[in-house]
């Protein structure tokens, strides 16, 4: 009831508070566990094939967003955390690199739920590309840092590809997540 | 009711002569012209009752078989589905059957290398880093540093290993470096990897000769890749007379982005 009560309210375009939104918690771990690890195998493996310049799509990012968006700025965290200690562990880049991007891009995608653009349908968009800008620049100037990246070009190579990439992938991870967020309760999860 | 018998009998015998006539007639063809005037008017309608017949008879049939002709219909549709399935499969296999001839042939060119194939089972979830993880690992002779070639030329190192698989960092990484001489001119230098951009290699001195479409090969220098291992072809040449040293971009045969399989060199041992 309590989920309805937020989903229609949510519906109506009518703003939440940040109070409310942090009181709303994520789904059952081991269901959260199982998608986390779904999105990763499909990241390494499936999006390869949906390059676009040589770019893939980052689809841990894109499903990272739509729950912060739709569970707000503390379930999207727990998710980019999860998710991002995934995919540290899939890459060959330094560990923590994409957690940290990751967590950094769920805090603004976040944010961005409770802005202006509130409730309007170009708001999943509009996160996704803030949140791809912050993670690309976030894990390049960790690599930066550890010496692992050799110029800027590479990151202006990657990121106006990544932005159109991630932007047609959007809306298909929004929706999924919508999907889920319209059929799992929103009542406290022990973490 | 004599008059009528009369005529009627009159009618009988008008018309067994006219047969009688017919058939006196007509093999000598004096019946043609009567013949012509029939077949004229008739044929029309002929063909027209024809017609109708056959659309009538063909509707009827179909009617006949629409019962069967939806189970045919499913049949034909499984066929082709099958059929689609069998082209996929094949189409899959002449695929791996050129990569297998390409690497047969790089094999046989090398007898000297022990090589191990292995498929390509992911890439690295970053788009900032090019690695790449195959499906051997310590459990079939994998160690950290083995190169990774193609039969079109080198893919990189092993970079870690686990029980069941590697992962390797492509030549294209940026943290990807490589002791490299130019194989016209022996000119040496270093590759490295820059991303999406390919391969650049530097520290090439200003008095080296280098000219595009110069072979680049592996130099060996350092010991952590053997001697001689193609890596690309120099596409363009950057001198600057400030610059201590040129630089040249290197075009790789290898796909770095549509790698299926890879060669893993087995008897070499970098040098720590």
């Amino acid at each position: 009831m309590r989920l309805f009560c937020h989903t229609a309210a949510r519906d109506a375009g009518v703003p939440a508070r940040l109070g409310e939104l942090e009181q709303r918690s994520t789904i059952s771990p081991y269901l959260t566990l199982a998608i986390l690890i779904s999105v990763a195998m499909l990241q390494t493996t499936v999006a390869p094939h949906l390059q676009m310049q040589g770019v893939r799509p980052d689809l841990m990012l894109l499903v990272v967003t739509s729950w912060s968006l739709l569970r707000g700025a503390r379930a999207g965290m727990l998710w980019a955390v999860g998710g991002g200690l995934l995919l540290d562990l899939l890459s060959g880049g330094p560990f923590g690199a994409l957690t940290i991007a990751l967590t950094l891009a769920s805090l603004v995608a976040g944010v961005g739920e409770l802005n202006v653009f509130h409730g309007s349908p170009w708001l999943p968009l509009l996160a996704s590309m803030l949140a791809t800008v912050v993670y690309d620049l976030v894990q390049f100037v960790v690599l930066l840092l550890l010496g692992r990246a050799a110029a800027w070009d590479l990151l202006l190579q990657v990121l106006a590809p990544s932005l159109l990439v991630n932007a047609l992938a959007t809306y298909p991870a929004y929706w999924a997540a919508r999907w889920l967020h319209h059929r799992t309760p929103s009542e406290a999860a022990a973490w | 009711m004599s008059v009528l018998r009369n005529r009627r009998a009159t009618l009988v015998l008008v018309l067994i002569l006219l047969l009688l006539a017919g058939m006196l007639l007509r093999p000598s063809g004096h019946l043609q012209p009567v013949e012509n005037v029939v077949f004229t008017v008739l044929a029309p309608l002929q063909y027209g009752l024809h017609w109708m017949g056959t659309q009538v008879s063909d509707r009827l049939q179909v009617i006949r078989e629409l019962g069967s002709l939806e189970a045919r219909n499913r049949e034909l549709q499984a066929t082709v589905d099958s059929l689609m399935i069998e082209n996929v499969r094949l189409r899959e296999a002449e695929i791996e059957s050129a990569n297998l001839r390409e690497q047969l042939h790089f094999k046989l060119s090398n007898p000297t290398y022990e090589l191990l194939a292995a498929e390509v089972i992911g890439y690295d979830p970053s788009n900032l880093l090019h690695y790449i993880v195959i499906d051997r690992g310590s459990q079939d002779g994998i160690a950290s540093g083995m190169p990774v070639v193609t039969a079109r030329g080198l893919v990189g190192k092993i970079a870690s290993v686990y029980p069941h698989s590697a992962r390797v960092m492509l030549l294209t990484d940026p943290s990807s470096s490589v002791s490299a001489l130019i194989q016209s001119s022996r000119a040496s230098g270093v590759v490295q990897g820059s991303g999406r951009l390919g391969l650049t290699m530097r520290y090439i001195e200003q008095n080296e000769q280098v000219e595009v479409g110069d072979i680049v090969l592996s130099s060996g220098l350092g010991g952590n890749l053997p001697k001689r291992l193609v890596i690309g072809k120099v596409t363009s040449i950057t001198r600057e007379q400030v610059e201590m040293f040129q630089e040249v971009h290197v075009q790789s045969a290898v796909q770095f982005d549509r790698l299926e399989m890879v060669l893993v060199i087995q008897g070499f041992v970098p040098v720590e």
